[in-house]
């Protein structure tokens, strides 16, 4: 049962296209992530759903119910805003229940959901104070509160976590999937930040240009991207560009310069050019050639430290080549890198 | 961050004495002579009340105090309503022709006072409208209004539009979001406008002069008409009350706008 779809949604803006045909199904107590570069329309989307924009074309059903020409105050949808948007003049509480206050439900009742939402958030006993006192953190703790306090069919969330600084956006994530597993709601998340859509959603959507480039679970979308573009957005990854050359049983042979001939598992019957796509940790480190298997010899140019990893790039005979590593080689040293057939992946060019 | 402080130097601090010398000079030593026991207003002959009573005792003073009143409360209410819906739209929609429309608007506040001032009395003549309160009142809210439209767009660019959108999504309607969002938001400006309208209005001399007519003489003007005889120490007086009256206000303002930004 799908808590949201979206079809064949349009929209533009003067000369931008924000949204292109959009096709979107969100299941029920799913965690959905949009994710994209700046400018890329995902907050549009978002406004469409939420109905603080007006789709050219297209349809937005919540629960089976048509959304488009819905008023805004009247989709069972609620949204958590990039700013936080809390009332200024307000106290916490007052915040919370405004959305059950302007219905104008029983004063007995409002008070009881108030008290509900701010303990799911962990915010007893700060109701009189004023959002300009409060942290980032718990000013995002007040806006999560005021949408589920009106027990949305869906939760919008315009990138939740971006006005948090690094340690608490990793807490914060943690708990807002929590609450979204405690709740069932679907949530729509909005956001740039890769980890964040990979750490948290069941799945997403990647966007380019107002289009979907790929929607899948974060395993599948980061070990199988389905473009460059989704590849290379996900993460550093290294591409070599080459052609199919044969076939042998369940793998294609391929030729990419510098790399030699190789047998890649791929179904589908392929021909033409390819990009291999080779992810930086799936690339080990050895000192002598392997006897057997997918390699590749290199000098060490550079290594970055980063903590708990090393990230180093050498030069090889297929260009530069980008690998972590739990120690770093020393610069200039010549390494041999190798790898197992199954992690690469093949993107075969549309013709 | 903190301003440059330039107070240490001797001349910047000599530069502003001076300053407030000769703007606060003059007007300290109207309220002084307001007070002065002689004719005229050159000599100090000692403290007394007497030409605070001949003021307040004075009919056609009276008159034009209360006209001055009216004239202000009216442009105030009109001007305030009507120039917060022009900032409002300014601010929020983009129509056809806005560019020209803007600067049009804005018009009244660089045009020199006298020929905004002829200008409205021709109108007024070509209308077949007497000279009288209301061509006054209605002059007083042609000019007052650009002004503030001015002071609500520039709180208005203070506004997260994301709070109306906010509430609506909350289940508000636009109008409900309006007033319980952006109006609490806009008051400040609001009331700093209501009264800069009110100040402008209970001391403008040009416009009025050419607009008024019979029995419609308001404070400034009949002060005017009073000093081309005789300056006496009860022109003083009245022209302290004025001062008063509008310092009141300004210090009403200032209270408000402290009050509500805590």
């Amino acid at each position: 049962m799908s808590s949201l779809t979206v079809r064949h949604v349009s929209k533009r803006f003067g000369n931008t296209r924000a949204a292109v045909d959009v096709n979107l199904t969100v299941a029920e107590g799913e965690l959905f992530a949009l994710l994209g570069p700046s400018a890329c329309g995902k907050t549009t989307l978002l406004r469409l759903i939420a109905g603080l924009e007006e789709p050219d074309s297209g349809s937005i059903l919540v629960g089976g119910a048509e959304m488009v020409g819905v008023a805004v105050n009247e989709r069972p949808i609620n949204m958590v805003f990039q700013s936080y948007a809390l009332f200024p003049y307000m106290s916490v509480a007052d915040n919370v229940s405004y959305g059950l206050r302007v219905l104008g439900m029983a004063r007995n009742e409002v008070a009881a959901r108030v008290a509900e939402a701010l303990s799911l958030v962990r915010l007893g006993g700060l109701e009189y104070r004023r959002p300009d006192t409060l942290s980032g953190g718990q000013r995002q703790r007040v806006a999560l509160a005021r949408a589920l306090v009106k027990r949305p069919k869906v939760l919008l969330l315009d990138e939740p976590l971006s006005a948090l600084d690094a340690k608490l956006r990793d807490e914060m994530g943690q708990e807002l999937v929590r609450l979204q597993k405690t709740l069932g709601i679907a949530f729509v998340l909005v956001t740039h930040d890769q980890d964040e859509a990979l750490s948290m959603a069941d799945r997403v959507a990647v966007m380019d240009h107002g289009r979907i480039c790929q929607v899948a679970p974060p395993r599948e979308l980061y070990e199988r991207p389905a473009s460059r573009f989704v590849a290379a957005f996900l993460g550093t990854t290294n591409m070599f560009e080459g052609q199919i050359v044969g076939r042998e049983g369940d793998a294609v042979m391929i030729e990419v310069a510098g790399l030699g001939c190789l047998a890649v598992p791929h179904a589908g019957d392929a021909s033409g050019r390819i990009t291999l796509v080779l992810r930086p940790e799936k690339l080990l480190l050895a000192d002598a050639a392997p006897a057997s298997g997918p390699r590749l010899q290199g000098q060490v140019r550079e290594t970055n430290y980063r903590g708990d990893h090393t990230r180093v790039t050498l030069n090889t005979a297929a260009g530069p080549v980008v690998m972590t590593a739990a120690t770093a080689p020393a610069i200039g040293e010549t390494v041999w890198l190798c790898w197992d057939a199954a992690d690469m992946r093949l993107l075969v060019e549309e013709t | 961050m903190s301003a440059v402080d330039y107070g240490r130097r001797g001349w910047v601090r000599l530069m502003l004495v001076a300053g407030f010398i000769f703007l606060y000079f003059p007007i300290l030593s109207l309220i002084v002579f307001s007070f002065n026991d002689s004719k005229r207003n050159v000599t100090w002959r000692g403290f007394t009340l007497a030409y605070y009573e001949k003021a307040l005792a004075n009919e056609s003073l009276h008159q034009a105090l209360s006209n001055s009143l009216l004239i202000a409360g009216w442009t105030t209410v009109v001007a305030t309503v009507i120039g917060t819906m022009l900032g409002l739209s300014l601010q929020r929609y983009r129509f056809r022709g806005k560019g020209v429309f803007e600067s049009w608007v804005h018009l009244p506040i660089v045009v020199p006072e006298v020929c905004f001032g002829v200008a409205l009395m021709v109108f007024f003549a070509a209308i077949r409208l007497p000279l009288g309160l209301t061509t006054v009142i209605l002059s007083h809210i042609a000019f007052s209004i650009p002004f503030v439209a001015v002071v609500i767009r520039a709180r208005m660019a203070s506004f997260d539009p994301a709070l109306e959108e906010a509430a609506h999504d909350l289940g508000a309607s636009r109008w409900q979001s309006f007033r319980h969002v952006t109006l609490p938001h806009l008051m400040v400006g609001i009331v700093a406008s209501a009264l800069l309208v009110a100040t402008l209005s209970l001391d403008d001399f040009v416009i009025t002069f050419f607009t008024s007519g019979p029995g419609a003489t308001t404070l400034p003007l009949k002060i005017y008409s009073m000093a081309r005889f005789s300056v006496t120490p009860e022109i003083n007086a009245a022209s302290t009350v004025l001062m008063a009256l509008t310092v009141m206000l300004v210090l009403g303002a200032v209270a408000i706008q402290t009050r509500w930004r805590r």
